[in-house]
C-alpha cells in the first residue's frame, strides 16, 4: 500500500549505513560483559556475581534458603525489593520451598531438582528457565524472583511482579461526558488487559519487545489479526526493531523515533489515554503500541481526521456529533487563523470590515503605543507564558496564576491603554478555541503554527496568510503515516470514508471499515441494522 | 520495487542546488505581492462622505469637503463620557477631486482613507454644472467603493450638509444614508442611487440621471455645533426632499412629491408605501398600505410601427385606516372596489410623472430608451439617433392591478 514497503526498506538501509563505529562499540560495551557468560554452579559465586554487577545496590535482596524436601540443598532467591509482591513471594515461593511436605528423591541432581521445583512446587503463573546473565537481569528488573540452586548453572525466574503502581483512574487528558471512565495506567499489563476486556477475540494479537538498552522497557503492539494490514505491521516491526537508544521513558520517545515525518508540527501518530478509543481504532484495522510506564498508548497509522474524533462521538447521537465535529473543525481554524486575520484586517485590509466595526476597532486602537501586529505578538506570547505556567505550577498555585493572568494582566493592560481590548478579545477567543481540539497534540501544532501565520499576516496581510495556508496544505498532502496519506479521505478522495469525517454518519450506515486499511474484510456490519420501516397497514 | 529503482540517489551538490532553487522560487512569492501597503489603523482618517461644491472664489472648478470620523470621540460617547463631535470636516479647492484630496494633506494629521466612504454629496450649484466629472475618480480608483450613494443638496452647499450635527445617529452621514433607505422602504418619495448606477447610464439607451435631494430644515446657523443636538428638538435637521432630474449630467429641476413617488413606482423602487383615498360614498379618507409592488415593461408596436411602452404594475396591499362610516370591509366586493381605487390613484401618480418628464421636461429619466433598445432593437436603431427629440412622442400605457388582502384586525370603522 502506497509507499510503506519501499520506505521501510530504505529506512533501515539508511540507518545501517549511517551507524558510526562509535555507536557499534557503545553497544558492545553495554551488552558484552554478561551476554554469553554462563551462570556459575555455586550459589555463592552467583551471589557474588550479582552483587558485583549491580554494585551491591541496596534494593537487591538475597534470600539464602534450603530446600526442605531435598536434603536441605542450598538455594538462593534474588529479587528487587519494591518490584515484587512480598505476599506472593512468601506464599507461593518461599513457603513451598521451606515446607516439608513429601520428600523428594535425594538422588535428583540439582538440574533435575530445578525442573521438579518448577513443575511441582513453585505455584506462580509464570516460571521461566534462565541460563544466561542477560536474561536473568532482564527478568530480575521486571519484578521476577530468581531462584538459584547449589550445583546448577541454571536458574528459575518466577513471576511475582507487584509493588505499588497507580490504579485505574479517569483519564486526565481526554474527558468524556458519556463513555467509560477508565483510563490507561503506567503498567503495560494493566493496559493490555484493559484492551483485552474491550475486544475479547482470539484475533486480538500481541507482540512484545524490550526496547532501550539501559532502560529495558517493555513495548508491545496489539492488533486484530485479519484486520490490520500486514505490510504496515511488517513496517512497524522493522521500525521498532531498529531503535537503538539508552532508554524509553515514555511513548513519546517511540513516537518520535518511528514517525514518518521528522520535520512536521503535525502528529502522524495518535497518542491516546482511553482504552475505548484504542479498541475502536483496533477494530478499524489500526495498530496500537503500548509502552510500559506511561498511560499514553500510540495508534498507527494516524491521519489528520482522527485528531478531530473523540471516542464520545460514537456514543452520542450522530446528528449532535456531526454538529460537534464541525464545531471542532471551525475551532481549529479559529485557533489557527484568528489572530493573523485580525492583524491582516487592521494592518492591511481595513476596507473589508463593516464601517461600524472599523470605527469601533479604530476607537480602540486610539492611543495604543504599539502597532497591531506587535500587540498581537505580545499578547499571544503572554498567553503562551500563562498557559505554560499554569501547566507547570503546583495545582495549589494554579488559581493564583489565573487571577494574576486574567484579571491583573488582562484588565489592567487594557485600562492602561497599552493594549487594545480587541486584541485581548481575539487572543482569549483563540485560546478557548484551541482547547476544543479533542487531542492535545493537534492543539499544540496549531499553537505553534499560529505564530508563523501571525508573522506572515503582519508582513504580507491576507496574501501572506494565503501563502502560509497554501504551504500548510501542500505539506499536509505530502505527509504520510505508515504509508497512509495524512489527509486521506479528502486527498486522495474516498467517498465512502466521508461517513466519519466532518460528519458522523449513523452507525447503521457505517457498513465498511476505512478504505485502504487492511484491504481484506471490508464489511463490518450487516445491512439488517438499518432501522426497519413501519409495516404498511 | 520498481519505485525504489526509479529513485536515483542524488549527489550532495545536486541536492543543495535543488534546495536553493526551491528556496529562491519561494522567495519570489514575496515579490508577487503587488500591494505592500501596511497602514496603521490609528494613522488613518476614515472619510465617511465626500461633498463637492462649486468653488466660491471661482478660481478653481470645485471645492471638496470631506467628513472624517474621529474614532476617539466615537469611543468616548459609547463609554458615556463627554467627547467632542464624532466627525469633523476639511475643505479644499481644486480643479479635480483627486487634486483637492491630495492638497488636503496640508490640513490633516492622518492619511485620508476612502474605502469606507458611504456618500457622495453634490451641492446644487455643482450639480447644475455637471456631475459626471465627479464620478470618474470613484469608478477608477480601487480604494473607493462604487456602491456609495449619491445625493444632491437642495438650496444649499454640500459643505453645509456635511457640517450639520444629527441627533439620531452620532455620525451625521449615517443619518442621511439611513434616511434614504428608510424613506425608500416606507414611503417611496426618494430612492437611493449609487455611483455605479450613474456610470452605467453612459451605455445604450440614453437614460438620464435622477438623484435624491436633501435640504436642511430649521436654523442653519447653529446646525453645525453641538448645541444643535443638545436641544429637543434639534434646531436644524436634514430632511429628504424629492428626486432631482438631470439632463446629460446637469441638474434641471426637482420633481413634485407626487411625481417623485411616481418616479419610484416607475423605477420599481417602491417596497412599501401608503396611498390616501377618498371614501367611496362619503366624506373622509381611507388609507391603503402597499406591501408589495412589482413593475414590468413591455414594448409593443402600434399601427404605425411606433413603439408603445406598456407598463404593468401589480400591487398587493391592505387597508390600514378607515375614516369612512359606511365602508363594510367584510365584503369582498368592497375590497375589490378599494383595490380599483388604489390602482387608479397609483396610475394617476405614474401618469403625472410620465407627463412631466415626457411633455414638460423632455428627459428620459425612466429608462424607456433602454427598454426599447432591449426589446425592440430595430426600433431603437431608427429612433436612437434622435432620442431626445423622439422621446416626448413615445406613447405609453399604464395598467395597474391591486389586490387588497385585508383590513387589519378590526372590521368596520370607529368613525360614525
Amino acid at each position: 500500500m502506497y509507499r510503506s514497503d519501499s520506505q521501510g526498506n530504505a529506512r533501515t538501509k539508511k540507518k545501517k549505513e549511517k551507524k558510526s563505529p562509535r555507536v557499534e562499540k557503545h553497544e558492545k560495551e553495554q551488552l558484552d560483559p554478561y551476554a554469553d557468560k554462563p551462570l556459575s554452579l555455586s550459589v555463592t559465586a552467583n551471589m557474588e556475581m550479582v552483587k558485583q554487577e549491580l554494585g551491591e545496590s541496596a534494593d537487591i535482596i538475597f534470600r539464602l534458603l534450603t530446600i526442605a524436601d531435598h536434603n536441605h540443598t542450598e538455594g538462593l532467591i534474588v529479587y528487587v525489593q519494591g518490584m515484587v509482591d512480598d505476599e506472593r513471594l512468601n506464599e507461593f515461593i518461599i513457603q513451598p520451598l521451606h515446607r516439608e511436605r513429601f520428600p523428594l528423591d535425594a538422588a535428583l541432581d540439582s538440574q533435575e531438582l530445578l525442573a521438579v521445583l518448577k513443575a511441582d512446587v513453585l505455584s506462580t503463573g509464570i516460571v521461566t528457565d534462565i541460563s544466561d546473565w542477560k536474561l536473568l537481569f532482564q527478568k530480575l528488573f521486571m519484578g521476577y524472583a530468581i531462584l538459584f540452586l547449589e550445583g546448577s548453572d541454571q536458574a528459575i525466574a518466577a513471576n511475582v511482579i507487584g509493588g505499588a503502581r497507580r490504579g485505574i483512574e479517569e483519564p486526565k487528558t481526554e474527558m468524556a461526558i458519556r463513555g467509560p471512565r477508565e483510563g490507561f495506567t503506567e503498567s503495560i499489563r494493566t493496559n493490555t488487559s484493559m484492551i483485552r476486556r474491550k475486544i475479547r477475540s482470539p484475533k486480538l494479537w500481541m507482540e512484545q519487545w524490550t526496547i532501550g538498552e539501559i532502560s529495558q522497557t517493555p513495548v508491545c503492539i496489539m492488533y486484530v489479526k485479519g484486520l490490520a494490514d500486514e505490510k504496515i505491521l511488517m513496517d512497524l516491526r522493522e521500525r521498532l526493531e531498529s531503535i537503538r537508544i539508552d532508554g524509553i521513558l515514555e511513548s513519546g520517545y517511540i513516537e518520535e523515533l518511528i514517525a514518518d515525518q521528522k520535520w512536521s508540527p503535525f502528529p502522524t501518530i495518535l497518542s491516546n489515554e482511553r482504552p475505548d478509543a484504542v479498541a475502536g481504532n483496533l477494530l478499524e484495522g489500526r495498530i496500537a503500541i503500548l509502552v510500559d510506564g506511561t498511560p499514553f498508548v500510540l495508534v498507527v497509522p494516524a491521519i489528520l481526521n482522527m485528531f478531530f474524533q473523540a471516542s464520545e462521538d460514537y456514543y452520542q447521537r450522530f446528528d449532535i456529533t456531526t454538529f460537534l465535529r464541525m464545531l471542532r473543525f471551525v475551532s481549529f481554524l479559529i485557533a489557527l487563523l484568528m489572530p493573523s486575520v485580525y492583524v491582516a484586517i487592521v494592518g492591511y485590509h481595513q476596507e473589508m470590515i463593516p464601517t461600524q466595526l472599523l470605527l469601533k476597532l479604530a476607537a480602540q486602537r486610539e492611543g495604543v503605543p504599539f502597532p497591531a501586529y506587535l500587540e498581537a505578538f505580545i499578547m499571544e506570547f503572554v498567553f503562551e507564558i500563562l498557559r505554560e505556567a499554569v501547566v507547570r505550577m503546583p495545582s495549589a498555585a494554579g488559581n493564583t496564576i489565573s487571577i494574576v493572568g486574567g484579571l491583573v494582566i488582562g484588565q489592567s493592560v487594557v485600562e492602561a491603554g497599552i493594549v487594545s481590548p480587541a486584541v485581548v478579545i481575539v487572543v482569549s477567543f483563540t485560546a478557548i478555541a484551541s482547547f476544543v481540539s479533542p487531542t492535545y497534540s493537534l492543539g499544540i501544532a496549531a499553537r505553534l503554527l499560529r505564530f508563523f501565520l501571525l508573522l506572515a499576516a503582519s508582513t504580507l496581510g491576507f496574501y501572506g496568510i494565503g501563502l502560509v495556508v497554501l504551504l500548510l496544505i501542500l505539506h499536509l498532502s505530502n505527509i504520510r503515516s505508515f504509508g497512509m496519506p495524512y489527509i486521506k479521505p479528502f486527498a486522495p478522495f474516498f467517498l465512502k470514508d466521508m461517513k466519519d469525517t466532518l460528519v458522523r454518519a449513523p452507525l447503521w450506515l457505517m457498513r465498511e471499515r476505512p478504505q485502504k486499511l487492511g484491504n481484506q474484510n471490508k464489511v463490518r456490519q450487516d445491512m439488517e441494522l438499518e432501522p426497519r420501516k413501519e409495516p404498511e397497514q | 520495487m520498481s519505485r525504489k529503482h526509479a529513485y536515483k540517489p542524488q549527489s550532495n551538490t545536486q541536492m543543495c542546488l535543488r534546495r536553493s532553487l526551491l528556496l529562491l522560487s519561494a522567495c519570489l512569492f514575496l515579490t508577487l505581492s503587488g500591494c505592500w501597503d501596511l497602514r496603521y489603523l490609528d494613522k488613518l482618517g476614515v472619510v465617511l462622505a465626500l461633498g463637492v461644491d462649486d468653488d466660491p472664489s471661482g478660481k478653481q472648478k470645485l471645492q471638496l469637503t470631506v467628513q472624517v470620523v474621529l474614532p476617539q470621540n466615537v469611543a468616548a460617547e459609547s463609554k458615556g463620557g463627554i467627547g467632542g463631535t464624532a466627525v469633523t470636516t476639511f475643505t479644499e479647492t481644486g480643479d479635480t477631486l483627486f487634486e483637492a484630496i491630495r492638497k488636503m494633506s496640508a490640513k490633516t494629521s492622518r492619511r485620508l482613507f476612502f474605502s469606507h466612504t458611504q456618500m457622495l454629496v453634490i451641492g446644487e450649484a455643482m450639480a447644475r454644472k455637471g456631475i459626471f466629472p465627479l464620478v470618474d475618480l470613484i469608478e477608477r480608483n480601487p480604494d473607493i467603493r462604487t456602491d456609495i450613494s449619491v445625493i444632491v443638496t437642495r438650496g444649499m452647499k454640500a459643505e453645509q450638509l456635511l457640517q450639520l450635527t444629527t441627533q439620531m445617529e452620532s455620525i451625521p452621514i449615517n443619518q442621511i444614508h439611513e434616511m434614504i433607505k428608510v424613506n425608500q422602504t416606507a414611503y417611496g418619495t426618494n430612492f437611493g442611487v449609487k455611483v455605479k448606477e450613474l456610470t452605467r447610464l453612459s451605455g445604450e439607451g440614453k437614460q438620464q440621471a435622477v438623484l435624491p435631494s436633501i435640504r436642511i430644515e430649521g436654523n442653519k446657523a447653529i446646525g453645525h455645533s453641538n448645541e444643535n443636538v443638545n436641544s429637543i428638538p434639534a434646531a436644524a435637521i436634514p430632511v429628504l426632499s424629492t428626486m432631482a432630474v438631470f439632463r446629460d449630467g446637469r441638474l434641471v429641476d426637482y420633481l413634485k412629491p407626487k411625481e417623485s413617488r411616481g418616479l419610484s413606482w416607475l423605477h420599481n423602487k417602491v417596497k412599501s408605501t401608503v396611498i390616501k383615498l377618498a371614501c367611496p360614498n362619503s366624506e373622509g379618507e381611507l388609507i391603503v398600505e402597499i406591501q408589495n409592488a412589482s413593475i414590468a415593461y413591455k414594448v409593443k408596436h402600434d399601427a404605425n410601427g411606433l413603439p408603445v411602452v406598456k407598463v404593468t404594475v401589480r400591487l398587493t396591499g391592505s387597508i390600514q385606516e378607515i375614516m369612512c362610516p359606511d365602508v363594510n370591509v367584510g365584503e369582498e366586493k368592497v375590497l375589490n372596489e378599494i383595490g380599483e381605487m388604489t390602482s387608479l390613484a397609483v396610475k394617476d401618480e405614474m401618469e403625472e410623472t410620465i407627463n412631466r418628464l415626457q411633455k414638460k421636461l423632455g428627459i428620459d429619466a425612466l429608462g424607456w430608451g433602454k427598454e426599447i433598445y432591449l426589446q425592440q432593437p430595430n426600433s431603437w436603431k431608427r429612433l436612437g439617433g434622435e432620442w431626445e427629440a423622439e422621446f416626448p412622442s413615445i406613447k405609453s400605457e399604464v395598467i395597474c392591478n391591486t389586490i387588497i388582502l385585508g383590513s387589519g384586525i378590526r372590521g368596520e370603522s370607529i368613525v360614525k
